[in-house]
């Protein structure tokens, strides 16, 4: 397939340096392997005042942008300057070159991308990550209302949608009206990290010590106070067990303080944001990994740890289900359930055989489903149907309407 | 075309400023740029904005924020930047005229002199809530013979200065934001 000619217009709020969750890092793995598929891609992100505002990385050409109301205080109007902003530098490249598709990344970036696919007739692709419904269990506050709004104009906008799970498919089916043609799973790929320091270099209490790792943002819906319980339970039963979390988000400074109101600081510890190579080493010279999710469209933290060997306990939701197998590449415990989450950890430490087994198990399915290569062919087969769809209604519309030429 | 166009811009008593200011010119230095907001001084205490309109920002403040472009007030604000790096926030004062954004050119007389200015067009959602469009260049307006205080045209605005990142930073996390509740932390990263 000659991609060479295709330009894709990637449209992201965050990209790398800038970090928070899945987001960022799934849009660059992406990218680059689209470039290397052969399309050109250009990423339009925020940029901020350490970031260059243009970088060709691996051939992916990123513009950061900066709103022009970048102090603004009220969040949504910040983000509403973001796309007007994006949306300005994308015609400013569209004049320059032709672009075949544009692809949108979450609500964040919907206005942009839904005011250029129908002012300029390009192609949408919108990829729903997660949805403000399945985050928050529901819709209650104006600014939930409002997100909510900007999701289903998206969703209706654009000409293909991208889920990462049947899971997700299924939370848009039904939160929206039914989009069943317009939806394909394509699941999130990952990197496999690097670096591996000694423990007690990232940690000094970590020597010689045995720790269950977990991870991702501290937010409610990733469920980290199941951990919390898990701890409480376990100190009351005297039972040796140590949870190391990573990951920032508004919850942090709560968690931490619950932890040293129930004076659980021997049982558990939030350790913040860590950089990739720490995050490699954490997981590496771990006993055990547990991603105990309430609400998880995909799950992409769970395939790092899997990839490691590491035996991982997973929350019995989402995207999740979808990628262990119980007791077979990995464990399942029920949402929300500290007692389910203790239950699995004691089954894998009375079972160490088994435990080794599923772990290596567990590498050797993500690996063959989801290897990067294998995600951005499925993405690329996309664009290129959903490009050529758009021609062929654009060639049914004026030969059944020769007068409009 | 070019040349007439500019003439409609600066209305009649300005046209020798304007011929003067373009003699010399190619048309292609004032044709607008897509996405640039271009301020240029058309005499000493004069200068004339131009860009190309687009339909993108009326799409996006009817998508996003579900208003009428046409409903609301199209301002353009001059932000004195004398000695300042702008950021948006920090300029010692400003001005806001109202204009029309379909007419991709204004022109803003009364400037003082020994001033550097930064334009930016944009419409008002309400009072104190206004939406940029595009942003000019800085543009230098030249020092006076005789100084005269009384060429301010506008009521002048205060407005403090401001670099701090905003509050709302913390409570953003890759697919949301957040809100205060009695388990949500005010303060933390």
């Amino acid at each position: 397939m000659d991609n060479t000619k295709k330009r894709i217009l990637m449209l992201c709020w965050e990209f790398p340096p800038n970090i928070v969750g899945g987001l960022s890092r799934h849009v660059y793995g992406l990218s680059v392997q689209l470039a290397e598929l052969g399309y050109e891609v250009h990423v339009l992100t925020a940029g901020n005042a350490t970031t260059t505002s243009f970088e060709n990385i691996r051939n992916v050409l990123i513009h950061r942008i900066q709103p022009l109301n970048e102090l603004d205080e009220q969040f949504l109007s910040w983000i509403g300057g973001l796309n007007l902003a994006m949306a300005l530098k994308a015609e400013e490249l569209i004049a320059e070159n032709q672009f075949h598709i544009i692809h949108a990344h979450d609500w964040l970036v919907g206005a942009a991308a839904i005011a250029l696919n129908e002012s300029l007739s390009i192609p949408l692709i919108a990829t729903i990550h997660a949805t403000e419904h399945g985050r928050n269990n529901g819709i209650y506050t104006e600014m939930q209302k409002f997100i909510h709004h900007q999701e289903q104009l998206l969703i209706n906008a654009a000409n293909q949608i991208i889920v990462c799970s049947e899971y997700m498919k299924e939370e848009i089916n039904t939160v929206f009206q039914k989009m069943e043609e317009k939806i394909t799973v394509i699941p999130n790929g990952f990197e496999p990290l690097k670096g591996n320091l000694a423990p007690h270099e990232v940690l000094p209490n970590l020597k010689n010590k045995k720790y269950i790792f977990s991870i991702g943002r501290i937010v409610k819906e990733k469920g980290f106070d199941t951990i919390i319980e898990a701890a409480a339970i376990a100190k009351e039963n005297e039972k040796d067990i140590y949870f190391v979390i990573a990951g920032k988000g508004p919850m942090l400074e709560s968690y931490r303080r619950q932890v040293i109101g129930k004076k659980l600081e021997e049982y558990v510890v939030f350790v913040g944001f860590i950089t990739d190579e720490v995050r490699n080493t954490l997981i590496l010279n771990s006993e055990m990994a547990v991603i105990p999710s309430l609400y998880e469209p995909f799950g992409i933290v769970a395939l790092e740890t899997m990839n490691l060997e590491k035996p991982t306990i997973v929350s019995e939701t989402g995207g999740l289900k979808g990628i262990v197998k119980h007791l077979h590449s990995g464990l399942l415990m029920n949402p929300g359930d500290a007692k389910s989450l203790l239950e699995q950890v004691f089954y894998l430490r009375q079972n160490p055989e088994q435990a080794i087994a599923i772990g290596k198990k567990g590498k050797q399915i993500i690996n063959s489903l989801y290897g990067w290569k294998r995600i951005a062919a499925e993405t690329s087969r996309l664009i290129e149907d959903t490009y050529l769809s758009q021609k062929v209604n654009e060639k049914n519309v004026f030969s059944e309407s020769p007068n409009i030429i | 075309m070019g040349f007439n166009y500019i003439l409609i811009v600066c209305g009649l008593e300005e046209d020798m400023i304007v011929e003067k200011f373009l003699e010399g010119q190619t048309l292609e230095a004032i044709n607008p740029l897509k996405g640039v907001l271009q301020a240029k001084l058309v005499s000493p205490r004069k200068i004339i904005l131009f860009w190309e309109v687009s339909n993108l920002p009326q799409k996006i403040i009817q998508l996003f924020f579900a208003k009428s472009f046409k409903d609301l007030v199209q301002l353009i604000r001059i932000y004195d930047v004398t000695d300042i790096i702008f950021n948006g926030r920090n300029a010692h004062h400003y001005y806001e005229i109202a204009y029309s954004y379909e007419n991709g050119y204004w022109s803003i007389k009364g400037l003082s002199p020994n001033r550097s200015y930064i334009a930016e067009i944009g419409v008002k959602f309400s009072r104190n809530d206004f939406f940029p469009i595009l942003r000019s260049n800085n543009i230098q307006i030249p020092m006076s013979d005789v100084p005269n205080g009384e060429e301010m045209l506008f009521n002048l605005t205060k407005q403090q200065s401001n670099s701090h990142p905003p509050k709302w930073i913390d409570h953003v996390s890759t697919y949301s934001f957040y809100e205060d509740s009695q388990t949500t932390e005010k303060n933390n990263g």
